[in-house]
């Protein structure tokens, strides 16, 4: 027992970082409406700052590098947090300011373009990313009994207390948190009263990013500084804050540094008892915390009376025609057989990318449902076809039916939160579970391949190969079947069940009302997604002969979803676009290649999917089918004689110029 | 409650007390730190530079491609590619080329995932390259297959998937991670005395194999009794959790297998903690920026690293270093860049063996000829697929045992060293 409660202490250090970003993002949501995923890469991008200024007596600026003299301690601390807050002002004046009407997804995807610029920009500015915060709390070791924790894990869940404490005080005795909480409760009326929604969310993300910092200055020295781990740190920090409602800072800390302590004490028992999991387990713990929180409260979060618009790009009617489809289908074949070696190899990725958008377009465009979790289920069916071929020598095409066949279950099964669950807080959860999968299963060698990874053999159709990705045969074998599925999914859009999805999407309370069975129309759309997410592994697993945990980890899931919003979430053409701008895809390949952005390509992209996400939130394709549309009826409209000077007269003259404007 | 009814007075000094309060804690309880692990940078040490030799290459030259992420999500590898491009420069200007002819290298940046590596295979194809290196590239899960289709060796600086190291036709001249561990292992068991040894390794597939597989199992076949092992996420918060795990129980020996900023949280925790047990990590937190941010916490660390430390005093050591100097300046004299130079320059004494470099099968035979072969900077090269078992694609199982001591590595080997 002793050494369980020791270990309940080592865990002080990891539930304070997960209590301090988790305040952050209650913070962020209660006053901008946003749930910030971006807090950890904030963290650690001010993190580095500090480290370099405190090291090197340089501060690296996003633009240009300043020398500094010796400063001290308090001085190098109050620089960086002020870069801290103007990055959160730029970020809010230049991204979210522009998408306060925006749907929750939108906000959710802009924030992940956040996250990628700020890990592009360390990678870039800072000469090595093996790269030490020096402490500033007191690390002396204190002993307890046999175990040792550093002293300034106490220090930092001291001052996340207090700081905790100082937001309560201000959310309930000032003027300005009292409007942050007006604002929260019925934004309208606020703004009736006085208060300034605008200010009042700058406020916040400056706010929150000078919290991430603090939290990354102070707990450097503890979590490290690494571009992509600290970043990931926000999934138990959301956890907590759900937790808290989105709404308590004291319950949020307190549920951080629980969900710490639990951790480092399921540290503890694997190591006591082989039986328990070895792989993923503590990883797995912030998921389930999500999905039990949830399941208690009812599925319901506080929502904020905002003025947004929550609704996703529109859909269009009747879909795509058989010529378009045809039309696409023969460019693509021509494409294929005229293109070579890099551009041919793009294109097969254009291609599988174009299915795993499919589904991200049948699960949010069509049923409105946010899952970040799509290549969570193309990974399962990905390893489930390593499996089955390579151990238990199953063929075409019974390996991949099988393995996307796990995959619809899996999803259906993952639909079971969803009839609760709704909106961001749905993809909260999505994101939690692919976090919590990756680690659990995707990193377990004993499901996913030794030593040899998990190899996939060279598809074979009627005993003949068809190669790999850059080959003719596989290339022509994928694009006929994302053209099927494709098919499937216009087909979809027109019959019951689409329209059904289409209802669930527009108004579930009217749908209900209809008599439409919303639970199992879920359950049913989730499926199909996770069947076309799951046929679009089994195509990666043909196409690169093996795969790694990597090719399905939780940012890949993110960048497909920002790419296919970009592109038009609610389209099936949106899904084409998105699979040509997807990382590898043929225009993506083709702009680096021409551009050759070299080693800026990273943030070029990310900024690139900010400025499209702003100036474009419907989407390209929605755009694209606008400008067309325009041009259309311009082109058809007929011509008509300007009326004459007596028929000016006789119908006013104002009525004559508008009959004038209109034809 | 009114705006109008708050009584602001007692608010503000309430918030204001908070503030005091949290500044108050950090001020009384800032530590003066580490003046070893922030020290400001040393200036680099002057070195006298040997003179390089002058012998230019002549004739058709040999394509030899390249794939590495400049930049990827993990960090800035931007310099293994100028060390290879250091490199060629340094095999066509002063040592007469490969076989006499000079060597075109064909550049591609991947970003690190598989799409783009498997494009940047497809576009050095179009160039029918004898050789391809591989630096670092995660994403060669999408290269490798292309290029084993091609028939085109593949030669691996710092082999880390699974791919890398079990695909036909790869080749790495170093022992890599697996190699390293069972060295490293052997040594620790052998010369350090270990007793109880805990490995503390990153929970990925690779990692968990290698630590089971190359250190648990090979330091129990050493008569090491008991052996902790304790993974940790990659996104570990606070590794101090998981070393206190793995130095219950009177562990002696800790080893580690992780990537460099994993290598620097573990130095941190291993000072925040007091621990005075040996450590043992893996050869790419060697590198100087891993000892720098890991400060007096590194000093004592033992490393298994694939080539001789660049401050050596053998004749391929100072070549390198006056390699460097002249064709690359701003490249450091890490592993990582040393091994893509080293890599590249024994890959062109490879194609000096066959009369037909240009031709990949060639290559091939070329290297599976190689017996006992010395290579630049590195141990002698077999590559026979079985230096280490398992990994047909090492030809090596030697490295060299290099301890830090006040920021310096220092040979305490003497020799390469295997398992």
């Amino acid at each position: 027992m002793i050494e369980i409660l020791q270990f309940a202490l080592l865990g002080l250090g990891a539930g304070t970082i997960y209590a301090a970003l988790g305040t952050g993002v209650v913070l962020t949501y209660q006053a901008a409406g946003v749930i910030n995923i971006s807090l950890g890469a904030m963290g650690m991008y001010i993190g580095y700052t500090y480290a370099f200024l405190h090291n090197e007596d340089l501060l690296v600026l996003p633009i240009g590098t300043i020398a500094t003299p010796d400063l001290p301690v308090w001085a190098a601390m109050l620089v960086c947090l002020a870069v801290a807050a103007l990055l959160g002002l730029v970020a809010y004046a230049l991204v979210f300011r522009p998408l306060r009407s925006a749907s929750g997804l939108l906000k959710l995807v802009a924030a992940v373009g956040i996250t990628m610029v700020l890990q592009s920009l360390v990678v870039l500015r800072f000469p090595t990313t093996s790269a030490s915060v020096p402490p500033i709390l007191a690390n002396d070791p204190v002993h307890f009994g046999g175990l040792t924790v550093s002293w300034d894990r106490f220090l930092l869940a001291a001052v996340v207390i207090v700081i905790a404490a100082l937001l309560w005080v201000l959310t309930r005795f000032t003027r300005t948190g009292l409007a942050m909480r007006a604002v929260a409760e019925d934004e309208r009326a606020a703004t009736l009263l006085g208060h300034s929604p605008g200010r009042l969310s700058a406020l916040a993300w400056m706010g929150s990013s000078m919290l991430a910092g603090l939290l990354g200055i102070l707990a450097g020295p503890i979590t490290g500084l690494d571009p992509v781990t600290n970043s990931l740190f926000i999934v138990p920090a959301l956890a907590v804050a759900i937790v808290g409602r989105l709404r308590s800072f004291g319950i949020t800390v307190a549920a951080g540094i629980a969900l710490g302590m639990v951790q480092s004490v399921v540290l503890k028992l694997q190591g006591d008892y082989s039986w328990l999991p070895q792989t993923g387990l503590r990883e797995v713990l912030p998921f389930l915390v999500i999905v039990v929180t949830l399941a208690v409260s009812g599925g319901s979060l506080p929502s904020r009376g905002t003025e947004e618009d929550p609704r996703l790009p529109a859909v269009p009617r009747g879909g795509a025609s058989p010529i378009t489809v045809g039309a696409t289908l023969l460019v693509g074949v021509a494409l294929v057989l005229t293109l070579d070696g890099p551009y041919r190899t793009a294109l097969t990725t254009t291609v599988v990318s174009v299915l795993v958008c499919l589904s991200i377009v049948v699960v949010t465009g069509m049923l409105g449902q946010i899952s970040l979790a799509q290549m969570t289920f193309a990974g399962a069916a990905g390893f489930v076809l390593s499996n089955l071929t390579t151990r238990a020598h199953i063929g075409f095409p019974f390996a991949p039916l099988i393995a996307v066949a796990l995959a619809v279950i899996l999803g259906v099964a993952v639909a079971v939160p969803a009839l609760r669950i709704r909106g961001v807080t749905l993809g909260v959860v999505t994101l939690g579970l692919a976090v919590a999968v990756s680690e659990f299963v995707f990193k377990n060698p004993g499901w996913t391949g030794g030593m040899g990874g998990s190899r996939v053999p060279e598809l074979r159709l009627f005993g003949a190969g068809l190669g790999n990705g850059g080959d003719i045969g596989f290339a022509l074998f994928a694009l006929f079947a994302v053209t099927a599925c494709a098919i499937g999914v216009i087909w979809l859009r027109r019959t019951r069940l689409g329209g059904q999805m289409l209802m669930v999407r527009a108004n579930e309370r009217a749908a209900a009302a209809a008599g439409i069975n919303i639970a199992g129309i879920k359950l049913t759309g989730f499926g199909i997604a996770a069947g076309l997410a799951g046929t679009a592994g089994v195509l990666l697993g043909y196409q690169q002969e093996s795969l790694a945990f990597q090719n399905f980890d939780v940012f890949v899931s993110l960048t497909y979803v920002a790419v296919v919003y970009l592109a038009g979430i609610s389209r099936v053409s949106g899904a084409v676009i998105a699979g040509l701008m997807a990382p590898g895809g043929l225009v993506y390949y083709a702009l680096d290649r021409w551009l050759d952005l070299g080693k800026y390509n990273a943030i070029v992209s990310a900024i690139g999917l900010l400025l499209a996400l702003v100036t474009t939130p419907g989407g390209v394709a929605g755009e694209a089918d606008r400008q067309l549309r325009w041009l259309v009826g311009r082109l058809r409209r007929p011509a008509v004689p300007e009326p004459s000077g007596e028929q000016v007269a006789a119908l006013g003259e104002e009525t004559g110029h508008a009959v004038s404007r209109t034809t | 409650m009114s705006v109008e009814k708050i009584s602001r007075r007692p608010a503000r000094v309430v918030a204001g007390a908070c503030t005091a309060l949290a500044l108050t804690l950090v001020a009384a309880c800032a530590s003066n730190g580490d003046a070893g692990a922030n020290s400001k940078s040393d200036k680099a040490e002057s070195v006298r530079q040997v003179e390089l030799p002058v012998k230019k290459a002549q004739g058709k030259p040999i394509v030899v491609g390249m794939i590495n992420n400049d930049t990827n999500a993990a960090g800035n590898f931007a310099n293994m590619g100028e060390a290879t491009r250091a490199a060629v420069k340094y095999v066509n200007n002063n040592l007469g080329g490969a076989g006499g002819r000079p060597i075109r290298l064909e550049y591609c940046n991947s970003n690190g995932t598989t799409a783009a590596s498997a494009n940047c295979a497809a576009q050095i194809l179009e160039q029918h390259p004898a050789a391809v290196i591989g630096g670092l590239d995660l994403g060669s899960d999408g290269s490798l297959p292309l290029l084993a289709k091609a028939g085109v060796p593949y030669v691996a600086t710092t082999p880390i998937s699974a791919t890398e190291l079990t695909s036909p036709d790869s080749f790495s001249f170093f022992a890599g991670a697996a190699g390293s561990q069972i060295a490293a292992s052997v040594y620790a068991a052998k010369e350090l005395h270990t007793k109880k040894a805990a490995v503390l390794f990153n929970e990925n597939p690779q990692a968990r194999l290698a630590a089971e597989r190359f250190v648990r199992d090979v330091l129990k076949a050493q008569g090491v009794k008991k052996v902790t092992m304790v993974p940790f996420g990659v996104n570990e918060t606070d590794v101090a959790g998981p070393l206190s795990q793995a130095l219950q129980g009177g562990t002696d020996t800790v080893f580690g297998i992780m990537p460099e900023s994993g290598c620097v949280n573990v130095l941190k925790a291993k000072q925040s903690l007091a621990s005075t047990a040996t450590y043992v990590f893996t050869g790419n937190c060697a590198a100087p920026g891993v000892l720098k941010a890991g400060g007096s916490a590194a000093d004592g660390s033992y490393f298994p690293v694939s080539v001789q430390p660049a401050n050596a005093d053998t004749p391929d050591t100072k070549a390198f270093r006056a390699a460097i100097a002249k064709y690359a300046p701003s490249v450091d004299l890490g592993f990582y860049p040393e091994s893509a130079f080293a890599a590249t320059v024994s890959l062109s004494r490879v194609l000096g063996k066959t009369d037909k470099p240009d031709d990949p099968a060639a290559v091939i035979k070329a290297f599976h000829a190689l017996k006992n072969e010395p290579t630049f900077v590195g141990p002698p090269v077999t590559c026979d697929g079985k230096q280490v078992a398992g990994l047909p694609s090492v030809c090596t199982n030697q490295v060299r045992i290099v301890k830090s001591e006040n920021g310096r590595l220092q040979d305490v080997a003497g020799r390469w060293y295997s398992g």
